[in-house]
């Protein structure tokens, strides 16, 4: 199958410039970031998304789906357009991760690792974010990190994700 | 307070310090500029390395100068340096602040070490979290290459440095040195068989270094002002300044470059103190992989490599986790357990098994399930799995349960006997002032 209706124009740029980080015989380096890649703009990968990848880059399938199954951050199956991770490693638990946790599904009207009626948020936790002088700590969308969370944050926090799920 | 910040984060206090301006008007590039103009025998910045004392900041304390010196430079084929910001050692916060605050340091010291292996290629692999980093870090390469300090011929010198920015997938296995070569070639995060060492078979089979962040940006400083003056800030067998993150039960929770040696009560009061009406419980010394120490004994040791050692832990990767008296050990246990059940890579069978086979003993203890024999039966399983494994993820899974059992013992015996009641949280009845509640008083 070709991999043109699962790669756009757009995703095989990123990829160039991640192939062109390492050495010419090794494409294989950059199946991390293709699969990061696609997963940014689809919300999970496919199978077919993972051979679309496996094809660019001339790697065997087996090869992506190792990866893909391997990484905390790939997701398998959709979720909520945004994504809210909880630490729930020590020292965000010693200052109340799991309040926290409470907090958000209260406030969502979900439990932890589900997405709200509308697909808007899913709620999840995630181990250690390096931010544990800011506990309890979370991070939204794997890359926008959120520090020192009290009651005040999470009602601000849910309330912006649910006015604005982009896209 | 003259000692503080004064190596990786002696630029953080200035406006924009992540800029190559804000950089250079502090020294930056100095020691860089310097070896490519006067053409530094790589052996004498090794021989400088070695006497500064400077040790592996990622957690396990090698000899940086000793490790460098195991890459033969003379080999004529391709060598890489590889710089682990791939933070995630629970307790541990200061890569981040590198990458963020202060990203030139960081390049002038994978400069420096690339130049000195004879290396034309460096990684600087950060977790796939890390977004703003990376941002500045990019625009840190770009900087630098715009003013030739990086990139071909810097400096008109003949030496050609490229350094790369490269992205994690979530996974805390990849700080692991063999692992992250691994995921670098784009597989698994699968820790390798040592031997053969990285300095021989590294990166796509090449000779490769891989260094921590926090070691990395040292390396700029020490040139800078001279071994001897790095030695002299720290103790014996423990040269320079250390990042620790004091996070947990403290008012002020927070990260700090200090002197070596500094005394565990002086970093404390840094932090000022434990919370209020709390007394002082144990400490995680230096991540959550290393052993738990009880207050008495932290309040008389000292913050360096071998101070800690004595002790009966390791400093680690300076990740100090604090816990007040209200803190259940079961339950504190339980969620560092957690931690290792989630990430083991699963290679190898003592760890992938072990690692779940003891949080489930542990959770079960906190639902009062376990029955009479489990606690010996918990230490037993958690001992066997140190030293049985590939990397040193066994150890990590190890030594906390071991150490929680050496030192806290009658809170897991008596949660056993007494069907999932805490010892500790029998007498704090109100969940909000129980060491796991939010929104606690500082």
């Amino acid at each position: 199958m070709s991999d043109m209706q699962f790669l756009t124009d757009q995703d095989r740029n990123t990829i160039d410039t991640w192939v062109a980080k390492f050495p010419s015989e090794n494409k294989k380096s950059a199946v991390l970031m293709a699969l990061r890649t696609v997963q940014d703009r689809v919300g999970y990968l496919t199978d077919e998304h993972m051979e679309a990848v496996a094809q660019y880059l001339s790697i065997p399938q087996i090869a992506v789906y190792e990866v893909a199954s391997f990484y905390s951050m790939y997701r398998r199956s959709p979720v909520g357009k945004r994504v809210i991770k909880v630490c729930t490693s020590l020292s965000c638990c010693l200052l109340g991760a799991h309040g926290v946790i409470e907090s958000f599904e209260k406030k969502l009207g979900v439990k932890l690792g589900q997405t709200t009626e509308d697909g808007k948020v899913t709620l999840m936790e995630t181990e250690c974010l390096a931010a544990c002088c800011n506990a309890p700590a979370a991070i939204i969308d794997d890359k926008d990190y959120q520090f020192d969370i009290d009651q005040t944050k999470v009602d601000t926090i849910v309330n912006e994700l649910m006015e604005d799920s982009h896209e | 307070m003259s000692n503080f910040n004064q190596v990786c984060f002696r630029n953080n206090n200035n406006a924009e310090s992540w800029t190559l301006e804000a950089y250079q008007a502090n020294g930056g590039y100095s020691a860089w500029r310097k070896i490519l103009k006067e053409k530094t025998p790589p052996a004498e910045i090794i021989e400088q390395i070695k006497a500064s004392g400077l040790r592996g900041r990622g957690g396990a304390g090698f000899s940086t100068g000793l490790k460098w010196s195991f890459v033969n430079r003379d080999n004529p084929t391709q060598k890489y340096l590889v710089c682990n910001s791939d933070e995630g050692e629970p307790g541990t916060c200061k890569d981040t602040l590198i990458l963020t605050q202060n990203p030139h340091q960081l390049l002038e010291g994978m400069a420096i070490c690339a130049y000195v292996m004879g290396a034309t290629v460096a990684y600087n692999y950060m977790r796939g979290e890390f977004a703003l980093h990376y941002q500045r870090c990019e625009a840190a390469i770009a900087e630098a290459k715009a003013a030739n300090l990086l990139g071909e011929n810097c400096l008109d010198s003949g030496v050609d440095i490229e350094i790369f920015n490269i992205l994690g997938a979530g996974s805390y296995i990849v700080g692991e040195e063999t692992a992250m070569l691994e995921s670098l070639e784009g597989k698994r995060a699968m820790p390798r068989f040592k031997p053969p060492f990285p300095a021989n078979f590294g990166l796509y089979g090449k000779p490769t270094t891989i260094n921590n962040t926090e070691t990395l940006a040292s390396v700029p400083v020490i040139l800078e002002k001279g071994a001897d003056w790095f030695a002299k800030l720290g103790t014996d067998g423990s040269g320079g300044t250390k990042i620790f993150c004091v996070s947990g039960h403290v008012k002020k929770p927070g990260v700090f470059e200090v002197p070596m040696g500094m005394p565990f009560k002086d970093l404390l009061e840094l932090c000022g103190g434990v919370r209020t009406g709390r007394k002082l419980k144990a400490v995680i010394p230096g991540g959550t992989s290393m052993k738990i120490l009880p207050a008495e004994v932290m309040m008389n040791t000292n913050m360096d490599y071998n101070s800690i050692a004595a002790s009966g832990s390791a400093l680690g990767s300076g990740g100090v986790i604090v816990m007040d008296d209200s803190t259940c050990m079961v339950k504190a246990l339980l969620h560092v357990t957690r931690f290792y059940e989630e990430e083991s890579c699963g290679q190898c069978t003592p760890c992938r098994e072990g690692s779940g086979w003891v949080y489930k003993m542990v959770k079960k203890m906190t639902e009062g399930k376990a029955q009479k024999g489990d606690v010996d039966k918990l230490y037993e399983i958690a001992k066997n799995i140190e030293g049985k494994t590939i990397c040193a993820f066994g150890e990590a899974i190890s030594w906390p349960v071991t150490s929680f059992l050496d030192h806290f013992r009658e809170e897991f015996e008596y949660m056993v006997e007494n069907n999932g009641q805490s010892l500790v949280e029998k007498n704090i009845p109100d969940a909000e002032h129980q060491a796991f509640g939010w929104h606690v008083e500082r």
